[in-house]
């Protein structure tokens, strides 16, 4: 909540670029998610949220400057069982949000497990941060930070520890990765408003976007 | 439980009005005899004369809707229909022995009140609200004794068509193996075929020999806002059935009323129904049919003569007019007329016909009809206790107010009726009826028969609404059957209220549960406990309600009224559920079952987005027709999304009461803001279905295109994008042609606006004639891969797993929910819209969120909590159906479209299903494939890459080319500008399968005259040419022996000049 400033400064100005990204979540099941985005998308920033039907879909735009960045925000399911379906929801994507329970070993062990697969498979592109969560249990730790702030730094990943409960790093983390997107993909502000503009997923879309722009 | 019902009230059966409606329709037209045999398998012969008295057509009114009169008639409602009521109350006296009528009746009533009431105007109903009934019993002698003999009649006209369909609608039946197969039968029977190369439905029917050489009359069905009717007759219906079985009992247009092979008509359980749907086309010349045959030609030939059989038709009347009544007319809680009919039919089919016998609905028109009904409504009322339900649906209604008030006692009633209906509706009411007239006399193209006589309209409506009365006059059947319907509406239960009051709805059910076909049987069953039940017990609660439902519903407003709400209704809904239901018949036709389930679904579909409206519905049917008047309702109702929910469902009472709600609530707000907007998509529909313009044609050819192509493709994707395709370019054809620049209502639309609405058109034009066949091209194709066995067989596995296994740590939802959530999914598959299959998936998942917070509310759920449940309910859903919805959307929806929310839970769902099918207990599922791993990226690619070659690309065009000589053997080939005479001519020889090609060439007939095209010819430019050419000029190409002409100055003759624009055009 703290860092909101930044990021609630302007309104949708007509004339601010509008870039909007998908943006996947992984994780071991019950590391806090969904818990995450929803305090990201509920906990500041009324004004751009979208209604959505439920928490697993949330859309939230940020604003950066002179641009206006809207998250996609895709969750997926953490069970094991359901690991196969992962690809579905981050090929594609733009930034993808690895999370793990800072005082459950065995996740951070699986989000390490996802970073590689992201790396191996994901769009080559892709924004990926690594989240500590529950940093508001930092007597119950077993991940240590310097741990994995060291892994990151040597994967490239962006790092926070965070904590849904107390909004500790939240906002933080997403104006990172907002600040790390590539701003090229800028949509025409009416397209965007009109839900009608060229899908900035996909790579390939984008490049026809920016010919036909109109 | 339909049995039962009637059982319980025996007596009210006769009531159904529908026959009245049936015998006046006869009565019009002498040979209408047809009809009568239908009713007579089961009752005995009826007084026919009554018949005779020419009111027929008006009785005919109540099932389906008058086309263009629908705006001079908006204000029927229940006002209007008292007055008629007095009439037949009239009528009643002279039979008050036939209480038996009762209730259950009601829906018949309303169409059979008109005909009673002209017979005998006398004024019964205030003296006998039960006995009343009698309208009927003037007709015929004694109504109870034929009620007791009817009673194994009890499955009514559309009942048996639904059943029997594998039979009669015979889509893939050509022209002469139809004429072959009717010009064994008697007069009056028919087939229901397709109309080769067209899309449209046929009836042949066959006609009494002339100078020996047996004759038959093809009857075009045309299709109109999702609503069929006859070519040349003013009716239009929901669907084929309820066409046909209209037809049966009037006949409207007709030389005589259709038949139903008399086996068919004899038929009195559904079993023997199953043996004979089971024979599909070979019943024809099985000797189940031989046998009835001769029995009946005797028979028929009395009918042929002139007026048939009383009796027989007297039993049809009985069948139909409930329905018929029900659904259109009867503002009473749609859902329960259908239960009521059946009961009644099966108790005594016969009485009911006497009473309608056609005679003198005018005369009666009288609003003591409309009083009698009120009073007997009132005494129920009474009676029952008013709920708060009730009350809030009485608020609802104008009409239902008044009974509350009138609650109390008879007197109360007439009072209140007396100061609500009579004062100033009543009077607006006689005064529309008075201007109706000549509004649909002028409106009406064809029909002598309305336009012949203005009163009769408006009698039409009061006499439903006095026979409803009249029969009413045994009120407690009446009110009983209203209470269940009302009580299920009440009771906010869904699918209780649907399966009361609607076959639809219980069938939409059944259908949702998963199981396409077999459930019927039970469906049915309990929609008959139910009807039992509530007849038995007559749940008061809802009373109120109900009565005030009644009266409405009986009052049925003649076919005027009936004309606006239908227009409403008939809008898109309507027409997809027919469409869909026709086509599903098709391949489904061996199985009657199924195709009952498919109608209920369909008839569901378009009821369900207004769930939340029935229990208000039911209460204020009538008011509505008064509040709107029906000039507003056709905008509005055409438009589309706002008519299509409150409207939809042309079945039934709820529909008019969702319509009257509707209309009161929400049609002036949309007409205002969206009438625009629906006007222009309306313009641009009617475009596409115009095969004049260019457009047109292009829309058909595509279409035709389609279908013929469909079959090679081997992989789903491919075909629907090349579907997905077609449609961009069309559109972006459309967007800058001249057809539509010359539509007015386009100058205030951006270009963006614009898109939307024509892709909305589209979805009308190309994907609603071609979704089913959609589904089959995609069902054959995942058969073929297994794909569906894998589906099923995993689905039972997962069935037996535990939601621990699943991964489920929430609620999960109970059976109640289940249900909504399979009837959304039903919904979701007779949609035709991807964008609208997309809202009812979305609206699918938020129930499946509202019911895993049931344990923890507040507790917001992420993906790990949602995927989980998803299965669990995938698992016991048609996910059949479901993966080829999930296609659908994916690949059909526009791609210039962000889905963002929908894209998220398209793709859960999809993975869901690939998980499902891919299911291994033992590996727990742990690997999928790579392309399914990828599918959503190359589906999100697919999409971005199509927008973009949408821009670019030229249009994909067609010609038509007949093979040896024009009109024959036409295929739609495709072409593009730039293709020439000579590769036209070597894809026809491909098509054409002609195995020496060179001796074959190509040339193009106009005016008489075949040009063969030299080689070098763009055959699009000549196609665009002529059919610019001013006055336009019939063409044809067609691909016939010949060589190649040798001469340049031919092509550049007709080419040159105009081929410019043509191109040019095209290109577009």
């Amino acid at each position: 909540m703290s860092n909101r400033g930044n990021a609630r400064t302007n309104g949708n100005l007509p004339q601010t670029k509008i870039c909007q990204f998908k943006l996947v979540l992984l994780g071991d099941m019950a590391v806090g998610k969904s818990s995450l985005v929803l305090r990201f998308v509920k906990g500041q920033f009324d004004e751009f949220q979208e209604t959505t039907i439920g928490a697993a879909f949330l859309a939230q735009s940020v604003c950066l400057d002179d641009t206006t960045v809207k998250f996609e925000i895709w969750d997926t399911a953490g069970q094991e069982r359901y690991h196969s379906l992962a690809p579905m929801y981050y090929r594609g994507a733009q930034a993808a949000i690895v999370v793990f329970d800072i005082t459950k070993p065995e996740t951070f062990e699986r989000a390490k497990a996802w970073v590689k697969e992201l790396q191996r498979q994901a769009s080559p592109n892709i924004v990926i941060a690594l989240a500590g969560n529950k940093s508001d249990l930092a007597d119950k730790r077993l991940v240590e930070y310097e741990e994995a702030q060291t892994y990151a730094e040597d994967t490239g990943l962006l790092f926070m520890e965070t904590s849904a409960k107390t909004a500790m790093n939240v906002n933080e983390l997403f104006l990172a990765i907002a600040k790390k997107m590539p701003k090229t993909d800028t949509q025409n502000p009416t397209h965007a408003a009109r839900h009608r503009g060229v899908n900035l997923h996909d790579p390939d879309a984008q490049s026809s976007r920016s010919c036909c722009g109109n | 439980m339909l049995s039962s019902a009637a059982a319980t009230s025996p007596t009210v059966i006769p009531k159904p009005t529908a026959p009245s409606s049936v015998l006046s329709d006869c009565s019009s037209s002498p040979k209408s005899t047809p009809p009568l045999q239908l009713v007579d398998i089961s009752v005995t012969p009826t007084p026919l004369n009554p018949q005779k008295s020419t009111s027929p057509p008006l009785p005919l009114s109540p099932p389906f809707s008058i086309r263009k009169p629908q705006s001079s008639l908006p204000p029927p409602n229940s006002k209007p229909s008292v007055p008629p009521q007095h009439k037949a109350k009239a009528p009643k006296p002279t039979c008050p022995p036939l209480p038996a009528q009762q209730p259950s009746a009601i829906p018949k009533a309303s169409s059979t009140a008109m005909p009673k009431a002209p017979p005998r105007p006398t004024s019964k109903p205030h003296q006998r609200p039960p006995p009343p009934l009698t309208s009927k019993t003037p007709v015929v002698p004694s109504p109870p004794v034929q009620t007791q003999k009817s009673a194994h009649p009890s499955i009514s006209i559309l009942e048996k068509l639904i059943k029997t369909c594998p039979v009669w609608l015979q889509l893939g039946m050509t022209k002469e193996r139809a004429t072959h197969i009717l010009s064994k039968e008697m007069p009056g029977i028919f087939l229901v075929r397709r109309d080769r190369g067209q899309s449209l439905m046929v009836v042949s029917v066959r006609l009494p020999d002339q100078q020996g050489v047996p004759q038959i009359l093809d009857l075009h069905v045309k299709e109109e806002r999702g609503m069929l009717y006859l070519e040349g007759s003013v009716l239009v219906f929901d669907n084929i059935f309820k066409l046909v079985a209209f037809y049966c009992v009037s006949r409207d247009i007709l030389p005589f009323t259709l038949k139903l092979p008399q086996a068919i008509i004899q038929a009195i359980k559904y079993e023997d129904m199953e043996v004979i749907s089971t024979l599909g086309v070979e019943f024809w010349g099985s000797e189940l049919n031989s046998h009835i045959r001769e029995d009946l030609s005797k028979s028929a030939d009395r009918s042929v003569s002139g007026e048939i059989k009383l009796s027989s038709v007297n039993d049809h009347l009985w069948y139909i007019n409930p329905i018929f009544i029900e659904e259109y007319y009867n503002s009473l809680p749609p859902n329960s007329p259908p239960p009521i009919l059946r009961s009644q039919s099966l108790n005594m089919p016969v009485q009911a016909l006497p009473k309608f016998k056609r005679p003198p609905p005018l005369p009666p028109r009288p609003l003591t009809i409309f009083e009698d009904a009120l009073t007997q409504v009132s005494t129920k009322v009474a009676r029952e206790k008013f709920t708060s339900e009730d009350s809030s649906l009485l608020l609802l209604s104008s009409p239902p107010p008044v009974v509350q008030k009138e609650e109390g006692s008879q007197c109360g009633y007439k009072k209140a009726e007396g100061t609500l209906l009579p004062s100033t509706e009543a009077e607006t009411w006689y005064k529309q009826d008075a201007a109706q007239p000549p509004l649909s006399e002028a409106t009406k193209q064809g029909s002598g028969a309305f336009s012949q006589k203005n009163p009769p309209v408006p009698v039409r409506r009061r006499i439903s609404e006095g026979q409803l009365s009249g029969e009413e006059v045994q009120p407690e059947p009446l009110k009983e059957i209203v209470c269940t319907s009302v009580a299920a509406e009440t009771n906010e239960d869904p699918s209780a209220a649907l399966s009361l009051i609607c076959l639809d709805d219980s069938s939409i059910d059944q259908w949702v549960s998963g199981q396409s076909g077999q459930s019927k049987t039970p469906q049915e069953e309990d929609l008959g406990d139910q009807s039992k039940i509530s007849n038995g017990d007559s749940t008061v609660n809802m009373l109120p309600a109900i009565d005030m439902k009644k009266p409405g519903a009986p009052v049925p407003p003649p076919r005027r009224k009936r004309p606006s709400q239908n227009a409403i209704i008939i809008t898109q809904d309507a027409s997809n559920t027919t469409e869909g239901v026709t086509q599903e018949l098709s391949h489904i036709t061996p199985q009657p079952t199924p195709i009952l389930q498919n109608l209920c679904v369909s008839a569901e579909h378009q009821k369900a987005p207004n769930v939340s409206l029935f229990a208000p519905e039911g209460g204020a049917p009538q008011p509505d027709h008064d509040s709107y008047s029906t000039s507003s309702t056709e905008e509005e109702a055409e438009p589309t999304p706002m008519g299509a929910l409150v409207k939809r469902s042309p079945t039934v009472m709820l529909d008019r009461a969702k319509q009257r709600l509707s209309m009161v609530n929400f049609s002036t707000v949309f007409t205002n803001f969206m009438s625009t907007d629906r006007k222009l998509q309306k313009r641009i529909v009617e475009l596409a279905r115009d095969g004049n313009t260019y457009f047109g044609n292009l829309v058909q050819d595509y279409r035709a295109f389609t279908l013929d192509t469909m079959k090679r493709h081997s992989s789903s994707t491919e075909m629907l994008q090349e579907i997905r395709q077609m449609m961009t370019q069309l559109k972006s054809y459309l967007i800058q042609s001249t057809e539509l620049q010359n539509l007015q209502e386009l100058a205030t639309y951006s270009e963006e606006k614009l898109e939307i609405i024509i892709e909305a058109s589209l979805y009308k034009s190309v994907l609603k004639p071609l979704r089913e066949a959609i589904y089959n091209g995609l069902r054959d194709i995942h058969s073929r891969a297994g794909t569906l066995k894998k589906l099923k067989e995993n689905q039972q596995i997962l069935l037996g797993t535990t939601t621990t296994d699943l991964g489920v740590t929430t609620c999960v939802p109970d059976s109640p929910v289940m249900e909504k959530i399979q009837g959304k999914l039903g919904n979701l598959h007779q949609e035709y819209s991807p964008q609208k299959k997309i809202d009812l998936l979305l609206k699918t998942c938020k129930i499946i969120y509202e019911s895993m917070s049931v344990g923890c509310p507040g507790k917001p759920h992420g993906a790990d909590d949602f995927l989980p449940v998803l299965m669990y309910v995938l698992a016991r859903c048609n996910m059949s159906a479901l993966l080829l919805d999930v296609e659908y959307m994916m690949e059909l929806m526009d791609p210039a479209l962000q889905l963002g929310e929908g894209s998220y839970y398209l793709t859960t769902t999809y993975g869901a299903l690939e998980h499902i099918k891919n299911y291994d207990k033992q590996a727990a599922s742990r690997q999928l494939s790579l392309e399914i791993q990828d599918s959503i990226h190359r589906w999100e690619r697919r999409r971005t890459l199509n927008k973009a070659r949408a821009s670019h690309s030229s249009i994909q065009d067609f010609i038509t080319v007949s093979f040896l000589e024009a009109c024959s053997n036409t295929k739609t080939l495709g072409v593009d500008p730039n293709t020439t005479a000579r590769d036209l001519s070597a894809q026809c020889a491909e098509k054409f399968e002609v195995l020496d090609p060179d001796s074959y060439c190509l040339s193009v007939l106009v005016d008489g005259h075949y040009r063969p095209l030299t080689p070098d010819e763009l055959p699009l430019a000549i196609k665009s040419s002529l059919h610019h050419s001013e006055p336009r000029k019939e063409y044809y190409f067609v691909y016939q022996h010949g060589r190649w002409p040798t001469e340049e100055t031919d092509k550049q003759i007709p080419h040159t000049p105009e081929s410019t624009p043509a191109q040019e055009e095209s290109l577009i």
